[in-house]
């Protein structure tokens, strides 16, 4: 990296922008961090000032009232599978549209990335109206198929610009031998891909996690309701304890904070392929 | 991937939306692969891998789409068989007062990302990326952590920050040592979408951080190395240098921003129901309710229509004028 002289005025500034957002980013969660460990009285008399006893009292009675160990099981089993399966179907397409010649991927790989597009929401009346036919709305399948459907698009996305980077040549190689397309993709590309599929795999489990119209809309009975859902229930029936709230909130965050910290790179690299968010 | 550099050949200039439309371009490249003819074998396996993506996605979001589309000319309600009543939803929608004060929401929130989050992220970017300070992993990685919270939790976490007597309240109090201070930002129907705008800048900035940060690592540093030695100073590179080679992903990042402003409304939800009498309702919210609250199924599917429609013309003229813009910069 080359640098020139930069002059003081200018690095001044840089710190103090940077300084600034990052304490404005900061803020806000430091806040709940620390109002979550605060007791209730004290939170009462001031809902800024620093505790002087710090308690886990809070996230003993979120964990129990909000039912988390049920949540918690949900969530895990849906992003869990969702992932393993998204990263499978979203790789074998890849492959086949980057590295098999045929004069359709074109209009299938515009088909799946229209799906970037769409919101569940736009969606998810069908959907109900499908899955309510079929007696699976308010099942835990019923609620995985819509999860994999909505990862598909990305995931192939990201995979395809992947794998088109592989080699030709060792493909071609593979082919001469008598290896068939299929083979080649066990053997071959999908140890290849191990960097993509631990973005992949990373990003989706993310999704997954953060997800809430879909099981919202969904689900009706308690023991399919995934974390997101369980808080934005608790939210309505005791929204005057911010102690108690934002042991919660920290509670339905903290898996997203692990992975942050051990899987920075992938998330990154998730989101800077343009991810679209608000 | 793309920040470490290396493995990818990421779409620096096209982005998804780029490519969505010009899929033929992308494929080019592949096209000389295989001279051989595709012979009966090589069909078979293209269907194995690719048809379980293509027949979940077609089944559980295509179908359902299209489904939506032949709703929204009809009035169904939930119940009973829907008749057909023709442009109906869609002549009432553009009448109701609450579709223009949505879509001028939506229309904020895209302005946030284009003057708040998009210049924001770069110049965050640009300060990393020429090291203009120390510890600059330290600071990219809490400003992006945001970004990965869930939709519920920052509503949560902000209807508090934001609330009559919330976080902002108690220290605007005790700056003006008024101890019963109350912040009316969400009762008033002018205001009441400027905390979602503030959370949007919190949440989201870091990603076109991201994103800025991934292409400028990306390009060529012997312009860059030419312009030091020639002792141009920082702004002349910033300038002359850096910004005209960004041009493509600032349109990229627009596209990402206008398709993002379309998708997300679960913090309004969740935050003010759109209230005060739908004055912070966006698009998104206002279809949800009409559908989920009113049970106007027919109506609510008008609404998604638009809101895709819109959506993809708005990303069909940005990405013509980003790959124009590209060509000119090459």
């Amino acid at each position: 990296m080359v640098r020139t002289y930069v002059p003081m005025p200018f690095r001044i500034a840089a710190y103090l922008a940077l300084g600034f957002f990052t304490l404005f980013t900061l803020f806000p969660l430091v806040w709940l961090a620390y109002t979550s460990l605060k007791p209730e009285q004290e939170i009462v008399q001031s809902i800024i000032a620093w505790p002087t006893t710090w308690t886990f009292e809070n996230y003993a009675q979120a964990w129990e009232l909000g039912e988390f160990s049920l949540l918690f099981v949900n969530s895990i089993l849906y992003s869990a599978v969702t992932t393993v399966i998204v990263v499978l179907l979203a790789l074998s397409a890849a492959f086949a549209f980057t590295k098999i010649p045929s004069r359709y991927t074109p209009v299938w790989y515009a088909f799946i990335l229209l799906g970037l597009l769409v919101t569940i929401s736009s969606a998810i009346v069908p959907i109900f109206i499908a899955e309510n036919y079929l007696g699976i709305v308010n099942t835990r399948i019923g609620i995985l198929i819509p999860y994999i459907a909505f990862n598909i698009s990305f995931a192939i996305y990201l995979a395809a610009a992947f794998i088109r980077s592989i080699a030709t040549e060792i493909i071609e190689a593979s082919k001469i031998d008598g290896a068939g397309y299929v083979r080649i993709y066990w053997s071959i590309v999908l140890p290849m891909s191990r960097p993509i599929i631990t973005t992949i795999a990373i990003f989706t489990f993310q999704a997954c996690w953060i997800e809430y119209v879909l099981v919202y809309m969904l689900s009706s009975s308690d023991d399919i309701r995934t974390v997101q859902v369980g808080l934005s229930l608790l939210h309505g029936q005791l929204s005057f304890n911010f102690g108690f709230l934002f042991a919660a909130c920290a509670i339905a965050s903290a898996p997203l904070l692990i992975l942050y910290v051990f899987f920075r790179r992938q998330l990154q690299a998730g989101f800077s392929m343009g991810s679209v968010k608000g | 991937m793309a920040p470490d550099g290396g493995m990818t050949p990421a779409p620096a200039r096209a982005g998804v939306a780029t490519s969505l439309v010009t899929p033929v371009r992308v494929r080019h490249a592949e096209r000389g692969a295989t001279m051989t003819a595709v012979r009966g074998a090589d069909r078979r396996s293209y269907m194995v891998l690719a048809a379980p993506a293509l027949i979940v996605y077609g089944l559980v979001i295509v179908v359902p789409v299209l489904y939506s589309l032949v709703l929204s000319f009809t009035d169904w309600a939930g119940v009973g068989l829907p008749h057909f009543i023709g442009f109906t939803n869609y002549a009432q929608m553009f009448s109701d007062p609450i579709f223009w004060w949505s879509l001028r929401n939506n229309g904020l929130v895209v302005v946030i990302s284009l003057l708040g989050q998009i210049p924001l992220g770069f110049f965050l970017a640009y300060i990393i990326y020429r090291r203009l300070v120390r510890f600059s992993g330290f600071f990219e990685s809490l400003i992006f952590f945001p970004a990965l919270l869930s939709p519920v939790v920052v509503a949560l976490l902000f209807g508090v920050v934001f609330a009559p007597t919330g976080l902002i309240a108690q220290i605007i109090g005790s700056f003006t040592q008024q101890a019963m201070f109350s912040l009316n930002v969400f009762n008033a129907k002018g205001t009441a979408i400027i905390p979602y705008l503030i959370v949007l800048l919190w949440m989201y900035s870091g990603i076109y951080m991201i994103i800025f940060l991934a292409n400028l690592q990306k390009t060529n540093t012997e312009m860059l190395e030419a312009a030091v030695i020639d002792g141009a100073s920082e702004w002349d590179i910033l300038r002359r240098v850096v910004l005209p080679n960004q041009v493509p992903v600032f349109l990229t990042a627009a596209i990402y921003a206008i398709a993002g402003s379309f998708k997300s409304f679960e913090i309004l939800w969740i935050m003010t129901n759109g209230g005060p009498s739908n004055y912070s309702s966006v698009l998104g919210l206002y279809m949800i309710q009409n559908t989920f609250t009113y049970y106007k199924y027919g109506f609510g599917s008008a609404i998604a229509v638009v809101m895709i429609l819109l959506s993809v013309v708005l990303i069909i003229v940005l990405s013509g004028a980003a790959q124009r813009l590209t060509r000119r910069f090459e």
